[in-house]
């Protein structure tokens, strides 16, 4: 090859590589510049959380207005899909994604603790699923699956239905933990309605059934 | 993972031509040394439409009448191709050009340049110039080829390519290819492996006395040749200044048979000449882009049925709803477009192509001609993609001379 072509080529496998790298860095410093506005809406939202246990510890009547907690699902809701995002873009065993999601997720489990209090003070008014997915290439396929089902049942029935989604396998974290331990999760997908552990994949019309039970007893 | 790797490669491939356009020797025009003398031969089989029109149009081209040759071999038409040849020839006659008309039975393109070259091989001449029954020369087209053609290391000169029409969308997306594809032989000029005789190209005479007639058993004969000339070590330039207009497929189904035709051609030539691909990386390149197109395009085809099938069977169970679909239905987040460097290094390819684009065209057009760019991209990846596919289940199943 003369000289001049060995250049080329150098220069081009050079020039593309930067680009792409170019490319890449610029996605995930956009994904790492968000995650300061992640984590000042957890804040946020601990303070509503914070706000509705010392409603409950007061036994306020406030806590049986369902646009506060609405509210709050909204916000919540809008992290978990930025958070999504952040995992796309930086990988789901990314240090900081993994932090954020354990607080993101204890917020999560925090909530369903006090809307399981709710349901018991106010007269049982929701049906609560605790939802144990996983992003680990074992049970990733099938989670995702079962998390566009329950995003239809939401749809679906409404507010009236809350969806938790806790992260089980890739989050080191001792409340986590012990909230498996309770209900014997061991695999993933595994959804809890209501108290009732259901292992496996559930279909939509295996989730409808449930769901419509339990809106029934209420 | 499959995206950035496409990604990457189609960076690559804009990088590796754009650096080899600016990079390179560019070649200064030398003056016309010679004037040479050519033998054009046009094959026609049921041209009667067009036939007339191309052989009217050498009344503007700006070479000495004695110096040409003009030849249509009609070849077995079952028209009027030979009459309406005749009759522009009567007209050519009168101005003082040489025009001769022969007939002979069917027997496919390659056949009938072969038929014409028999009967006036021993005659004078210096070149061979090939001509499609529907194709026009540029009136520079001569001189420009005796320039390129006077150097004594070229055997063969090739013009560039362009739709004679530019009216439907598919033929204004097809000038865009065609120019690619100029820009590209251009480049393979540049390291002197430019690997095809396409129509409007002159071969030597001494270089067809070395090497022999046309294969009359391959589909893309002008292909076959121009990889014969790279074996011996032959070179083949390009005549940039001059053009042939030819016309274009205008259908959908036209444009997909004759690629299925050149594609044929293509992975057979491929086949029969590989170490001539191997030996170059420029050529080597034109190989790896046949099958990064269509690899490319099964994976994506492969990836999204699989989300087809697993979308289907959840609308079946949700019974369609499709106001679930609308509720969903909401612009992505700021974070979601620039979060995600997939959609960055898309952006990053698409502004590098049009850089490319803009410097392989040499002057500003308008933004709506970079659309057409843009829709060739998307074209490249959908019509010509399925004329792989298509042609290589062709070879697969071994067909055989399916084009008649």
């Amino acid at each position: 090859m003369v000289e001049v072509e060995k250049k080329v080529l150098a220069m081009s496998l050079i020039f593309s590589t930067l680009m792409f790298v170019i490319g890449v860095l610029l996605g995930r410093s956009v994904a790492e510049a968000s995650m300061s506005d992640i984590f000042r809406s957890l804040e946020d939202i601990k303070i509503s959380m914070l706000t509705l246990d010392t409603l409950f510890e007061m036994q306020s009547s406030f806590l049986c207005d369902e646009n506060i907690t609405n509210d709050l699902d909204v916000e919540i809701h809008k992290v978990g899909k930025d958070l999504e995002v952040l995992e796309k873009s930086l990988g789901y065993k990314n240090d900081k994604v993994l932090r954020l999601k354990e607080y993101y997720n204890l917020l999560l489990l925090r909530h369903y603790l006090l809307m399981m209090k709710a349901n018991e003070v106010c007269g049982q008014k929701y049906v609560l699923i605790l939802y144990f997915y996983s992003n680990d290439k074992k049970y990733v396929d099938a989670c995702k699956e079962q998390g566009k089902y329950l995003d239809y049942i939401v749809y679906k029935y409404g507010k009236r239905v809350k969806v938790f989604a806790i992260e089980g396998e890739l989050i080191n974290n001792t409340a986590i933990r012990a909230m498996k331990e309770r209900y014997g999760v061991r695999t993933y997908p595994t959804i809890i309605i209501n108290g009732k552990k259901y292992e496996g994949l559930l279909t939509v019309k295996e989730l409808e059934k449930i769901v419509s039970k339990e809106l029934q007893q209420t | 993972m499959i995206m950035f790797v496409i990604l990457y490669f189609l960076l690559f491939v804009s990088s590796y031509s754009l650096f080899s356009y600016l990079l390179l020797d560019k070649k200064i025009s030398k003056k016309v040394s010679r004037l040479l003398k050519f033998l054009v031969v046009i094959p026609a089989y049921n041209e009667e439409k067009v036939i007339k029109r191309t052989l009217l149009s050498f009344l503007f081209i700006r070479y000495p009448k004695n110096m040409l040759h003009i030849v249509v071999v009609d070849d077995g038409s079952t028209d009027k191709t030979c009459v309406k040849a005749e009759e522009a020839a009567k007209v050519l006659r009168k101005k003082g050009y040489r025009v001769d008309i022969l007939r002979k039975s069917n027997g496919g393109k390659a056949s009938a340049i072969n038929y014409a070259l028999k009967k006036f091989f021993d005659e004078d001449f210096d070149c061979l110039t090939i001509l499609d029954a529907d194709s026009i020369l540029s009136p520079n087209y001569f001189i420009e080829a005796s320039k390129v053609l006077s150097g004594n290391d070229v055997w063969a000169a090739i013009p560039r390519v362009f739709p004679a029409r530019r009216r439907s969308l598919l033929e204004k997306i097809q000038f865009v290819e065609y120019e690619t594809t100029a820009f590209a032989r251009k480049i393979l000029a540049h390291y002197g492996k430019v690997n095809v005789c396409p129509v409007g190209s002159s071969i030597k005479k001494e270089v067809i006395k070395k090497l022999g007639f046309f294969r009359e058993d391959d589909i893309t004969e002008d292909l076959e040749y121009g990889l014969r000339i790279l074996k011996h070590g032959g070179k083949i330039d390009i005549i940039w200044k001059a053009a042939v207009l030819t016309y274009v497929p205008t259908t959908f189904k036209g444009l997909i048979k004759q690629r299925v035709r050149w594609y044929y051609g293509f992975v057979e030539n491929s086949m029969r000449y590989l170490k001539v691909f191997l030996a170059s990386f420029p050529i080597f390149l034109t190989l790896v882009l046949f099958w990064y197109n269509i690899s490319a395009l099964i994976l994506i085809a492969y990836l999204n049925l699989i989300q087809f099938i697993r979308e289907f069977s959840f609308q079946k169970s949700i019974g369609f709803d499709i106001g679930y679909y609308i509720s969903r239905m909401s612009l992505p987040t700021f974070l979601e477009v620039f979060g995600d460097p997939l959609y960055w290094l898309i952006a990053l390819t698409l502004m590098f192509f049009y850089v490319t684009y803009r410097i392989s065209r040499g002057r500003a057009k308008s933004i709506k001609e970079y659309l057409y760019a843009y829709l060739y991209v998307a074209y490249c990846w959908m019509i010509l993609a399925v004329a792989q596919i298509i042609a290589l289940t062709k070879i697969i199943k071994g067909e055989k001379k399916w084009w008649r």
